[in-house]
């Protein structure tokens, strides 16, 4: 029997792979789409990222370029700068929550960069405040390019005209800046999952109504196989979607998605909760059209709302929590944070959370199953 | 008996699709099921094979029911879907030895078994190309052939041969015939009333649900009451020799139509035989004698007042 529902588990892997139009919407179109989003939104995505960052900064820099980037953070749409006066009142106030992320601008920086040398600011938060550190990371080494503008504009030409280049120093490990191509890679990945899980649904229901069918079941093969059948090749189809579309930002976008394992564990568990969904969808419902359409607007409108699209740190705080509420809101801030600072032990409820997922659409499609009283 | 069915009933809903329908097959049987659309044909055959379960009745297979061992079922029946059921995208080839897997052929009896299969399509040539490439005659023809992949006992087939070329129409109504006179047993199911007549023993006309008629076929050709038509084609037609046919009481409806004289029967061998003398007494021989039989049409043109292709939904 286990040979019977493997070579079912094939057929259905081959029917996809000589589809060329399945082969798209599989991966053609999702490395398109991730490809645009992080080279053509990169620039607005480093622009207004955040809404309501705290910032307590502090400025000891002897020449006038700290006024400049302090200026520069204080303009920025999402940032709440206050000022502290000293490195240890800045990481008070991140320690006791008043603030989320401690910057500081240390006295060289002037001297440095009109050496020609290199400015490191420290950027510090908590880990668990590391998705925000990152995004204020990723501004300040983004500042490097402009400074020679921002100190014109300034009115302070202590900056070279050309390239300045300024690093970030944090106290935590790990810390990376959070790129548009690091976050859409994610966020691409999570809706084309997403989307590809529906896919399968709506092939499922369509299969389901053929005289293919009909046959399947009226082999010896137990519904419980071809159950399991569907579940595999969904599984195995998901799975490879993840790891090529990771693959693929990894070497061609140049996003830093984290560790590989911890990566893999993630993609892993998140395919697994949405191979359950398409199971469920797939014996759920019998009219294909509306799987088509749940699909597309719900994967969209779920795909929105977790962050897919536009960065979650812009949302109302509501949104923000109903985002994380769904799995691929769910998946995608795990993996942000994954990727900014790889902790294991972060993993380990969202991946039981898809775990249970899974396990309660498939249990859910089998007791649908059984309830109808025939075999097709 | 390898089958029998006894009084099955479905509904969809408020409609009633069978209704009380009782049949068998015995070994090396040939049984069809004939009637026009939405008669409950394919309702019918997803009861036999344990696809849809009955409001009311059962089916046995070998003494089997279908509700204690309904795996017994799906071993042994081979399943002949209406419309194509095959993966488009694998190749001849490849469907067979996914289906001979799913019945659990494996190695040489799995490869054995693809063989004969291709063979029995006229598909061996094209076994490499996929059944997308395929033309519809071609694509009907491996629809039947992943039916026998396992060799069945039984093989029930649901209008196998709806919109083909006559080639491969003819091509799938010999195999059958083939392989029920080496011993399958096989239920076929039409409307169309010559390939039953071609192929099957014994026939149920379906209409509305319900077994209207059922028997051998010339059982059920005679319900209709249907007379042969003869047609006698002479070199002339002289009035006494019509006179003399008319007073032979089993020649019905004698006329003379130029050079042919037509008359019905009740049965048309000896009523010819008898003309042919009467004729011969006249110094008449006829150059050509055509017999249009009775004919399971005809049956159900009687039995319904409808013809069984065409229109059959509406009265
Ligand atoms: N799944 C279904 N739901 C509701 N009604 C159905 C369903 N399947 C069949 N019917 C109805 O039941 C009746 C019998 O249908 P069935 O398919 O058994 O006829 P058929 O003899 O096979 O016809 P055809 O020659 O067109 O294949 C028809 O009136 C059809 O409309
Ligand atoms: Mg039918």
């Amino acid at each position: 029997m286990i040979r019977a529902a493997l070579a079912l588990v094939w057929v259905q892997l081959l029917q996809m792979a000589r589809s060329r139009r399945a082969l798209f919407a599989l991966l053609g179109w999702p490395v398109a789409l991730t490809a645009v989003l992080s080279f053509a939104l990169g620039p607005a995505f480093d622009g207004q990222l955040i809404t309501s960052v705290r910032v307590a900064l502090v400025n000891l820099d002897t020449g006038s370029t700290g006024d400049v980037v302090a200026q520069f953070l204080r303009d920025r749409s999402g940032f709440t700068v206050t000022a502290a006066s000293s490195q240890d009142e800045a990481l008070a106030d991140v320690a006791k929550g008043s603030a989320d992320v401690a910057v500081i601008i240390p006295a060289d920086t002037t001297e440095q960069i009109s050496h020609g040398g290199k400015a490191s600011v420290e950027v510090d938060a908590p880990p668990s405040k590391s998705t925000m550190q990152s995004v204020v990371a990723g501004v300040i080494q983004g500042l490097g390019t402009v400074l020679p503008v921002l100190s014109d504009v300034a009115g302070k030409g202590t900056a070279p005209r050309g390239l300045a280049e300024v690093s970030f120093v944090s106290q935590y490990s790990g810390g990376t800046a959070l790129t548009a191509s690091t976050y859409y890679a994610i966020g691409m990945t999570t809706l084309f999952m997403l989307t590809q899980a529906m896919n399968r649904a709506e092939a499922m229901v369509r299969d389901r109504r053929s005289d293919r069918w009909q046959r399947l079941c009226a082999a010896p093969l137990p519904a419980l196989w071809r159950t399991v059948a569907w579940f595999v090749a969904s599984y195995v189809l998901l799975f490879a979607q993840a790891v090529a579309l990771w693959v693929a930002s990894t070497l061609l976008f140049g996003a830093k998605l984290g560790t590989p394992g911890l990566t893999l564990a993630l993609l892993a568990g998140y395919a697994f909760a949405l191979t359950g969904l398409a199971v469920a969808v797939g014996y759920g419902i019998n009219n294909p059209e509306t799987v088509d359409g749940l699909s597309m607007v719900g994967a969209n409108i779920l795909a929105a709302l977790g962050g897919s699209f536009y960065p979650l740190y812009n949302f109302p705080h509501w949104l923000q929590v109903l985002g994380r509420i769904l799995p691929n809101g769910l998946m995608l801030q795990t993996w942000v944070q994954t990727a900014l600072s790889p902790d294991p032990s972060a993993l380990r409820l969202p991946l039981c959370v898809f775990a249970a997922m899974g396990v309660v659409c498939v249990l859910l499609s089998l007791g649908q199953r059984a309830a109808r009283r025939n075999a097709v | 008996m390898v089958l029998e069915a006894r009084s099955l009933s479905k509904s969809y809903g408020n409609k009633r699709a069978v209704e009380d329908v009782s049949l068998t097959a015995e070994p090396g049987d040939a049984l069809g099921l004939l009637g026009p659309n939405g008669a409950g044909k394919s309702t019918t055959i997803l009861m036999l094979v344990g696809l849809l379960e009955p409001d009311e009745g059962d089916v046995w297979l070998d003494g089997r029911s279908i509700r204690q061992d309904p795996r017994y079922f799906r071993q042994h029946i081979g399943l002949v879907p209406q419309r194509i059921a095959l993966y488009e995208r694998l190749t001849a080839e490849e469907n067979l030895r996914f289906w001979g897997r799913v019945y659990g052929l494996t190695g040489k009896a799995l490869a054995a078994q693809v063989e004969w299969c291709l063979e029995l399509a006229g598909l061996t040539e094209h076994r490499r190309e996929r059944v997308a490439h395929f033309s519809a005659g071609m694509q009907r023809r491996l629809n039947v052939a992943v039916g026998l992949v396992h060799r069945p006992k039984l093989l029930i087939m649901d209008e196998p041969t709806v919109g083909i070329d006559p080639q491969s129409r003819g091509h799938i109504l010999d195999t059958v015939r083939r392989l029920n006179a080496e011993g399958m047993t096989v239920l076929y199911t039409s409307h169309y009333m010559e390939e039953v007549e071609y192929l099957c023993r014994r026939v149920a006309i379906l209409d509305h649900g319900q077994v209207i008629a059922y028997g051998s076929i010339d059982d059920v050709r005679r319900l209709a009451g249907a007379l042969s038509t003869v047609r006698l084609t002479l070199p002339e037609v002289p009035e006494d020799a019509l006179a003399a046919l008319r007073q032979n009481l089993t020649l019905r409806n004698v006329v003379a139509d130029g050079n042919t004289v037509l008359f019905q029967t009740q049965e048309a061998g000896p009523a010819i035989a008898r003309a042919v003398q009467v004729l011969a007494d006249h110094g008449l021989h006829p150059a050509r004698i055509d017999v249009d039989e009775p004919n399971l049409e005809a049956a159900f043109l009687h039995l319904t007042g409808r013809r069984l292709r065409d229109g059959g939904e509406e009265a």
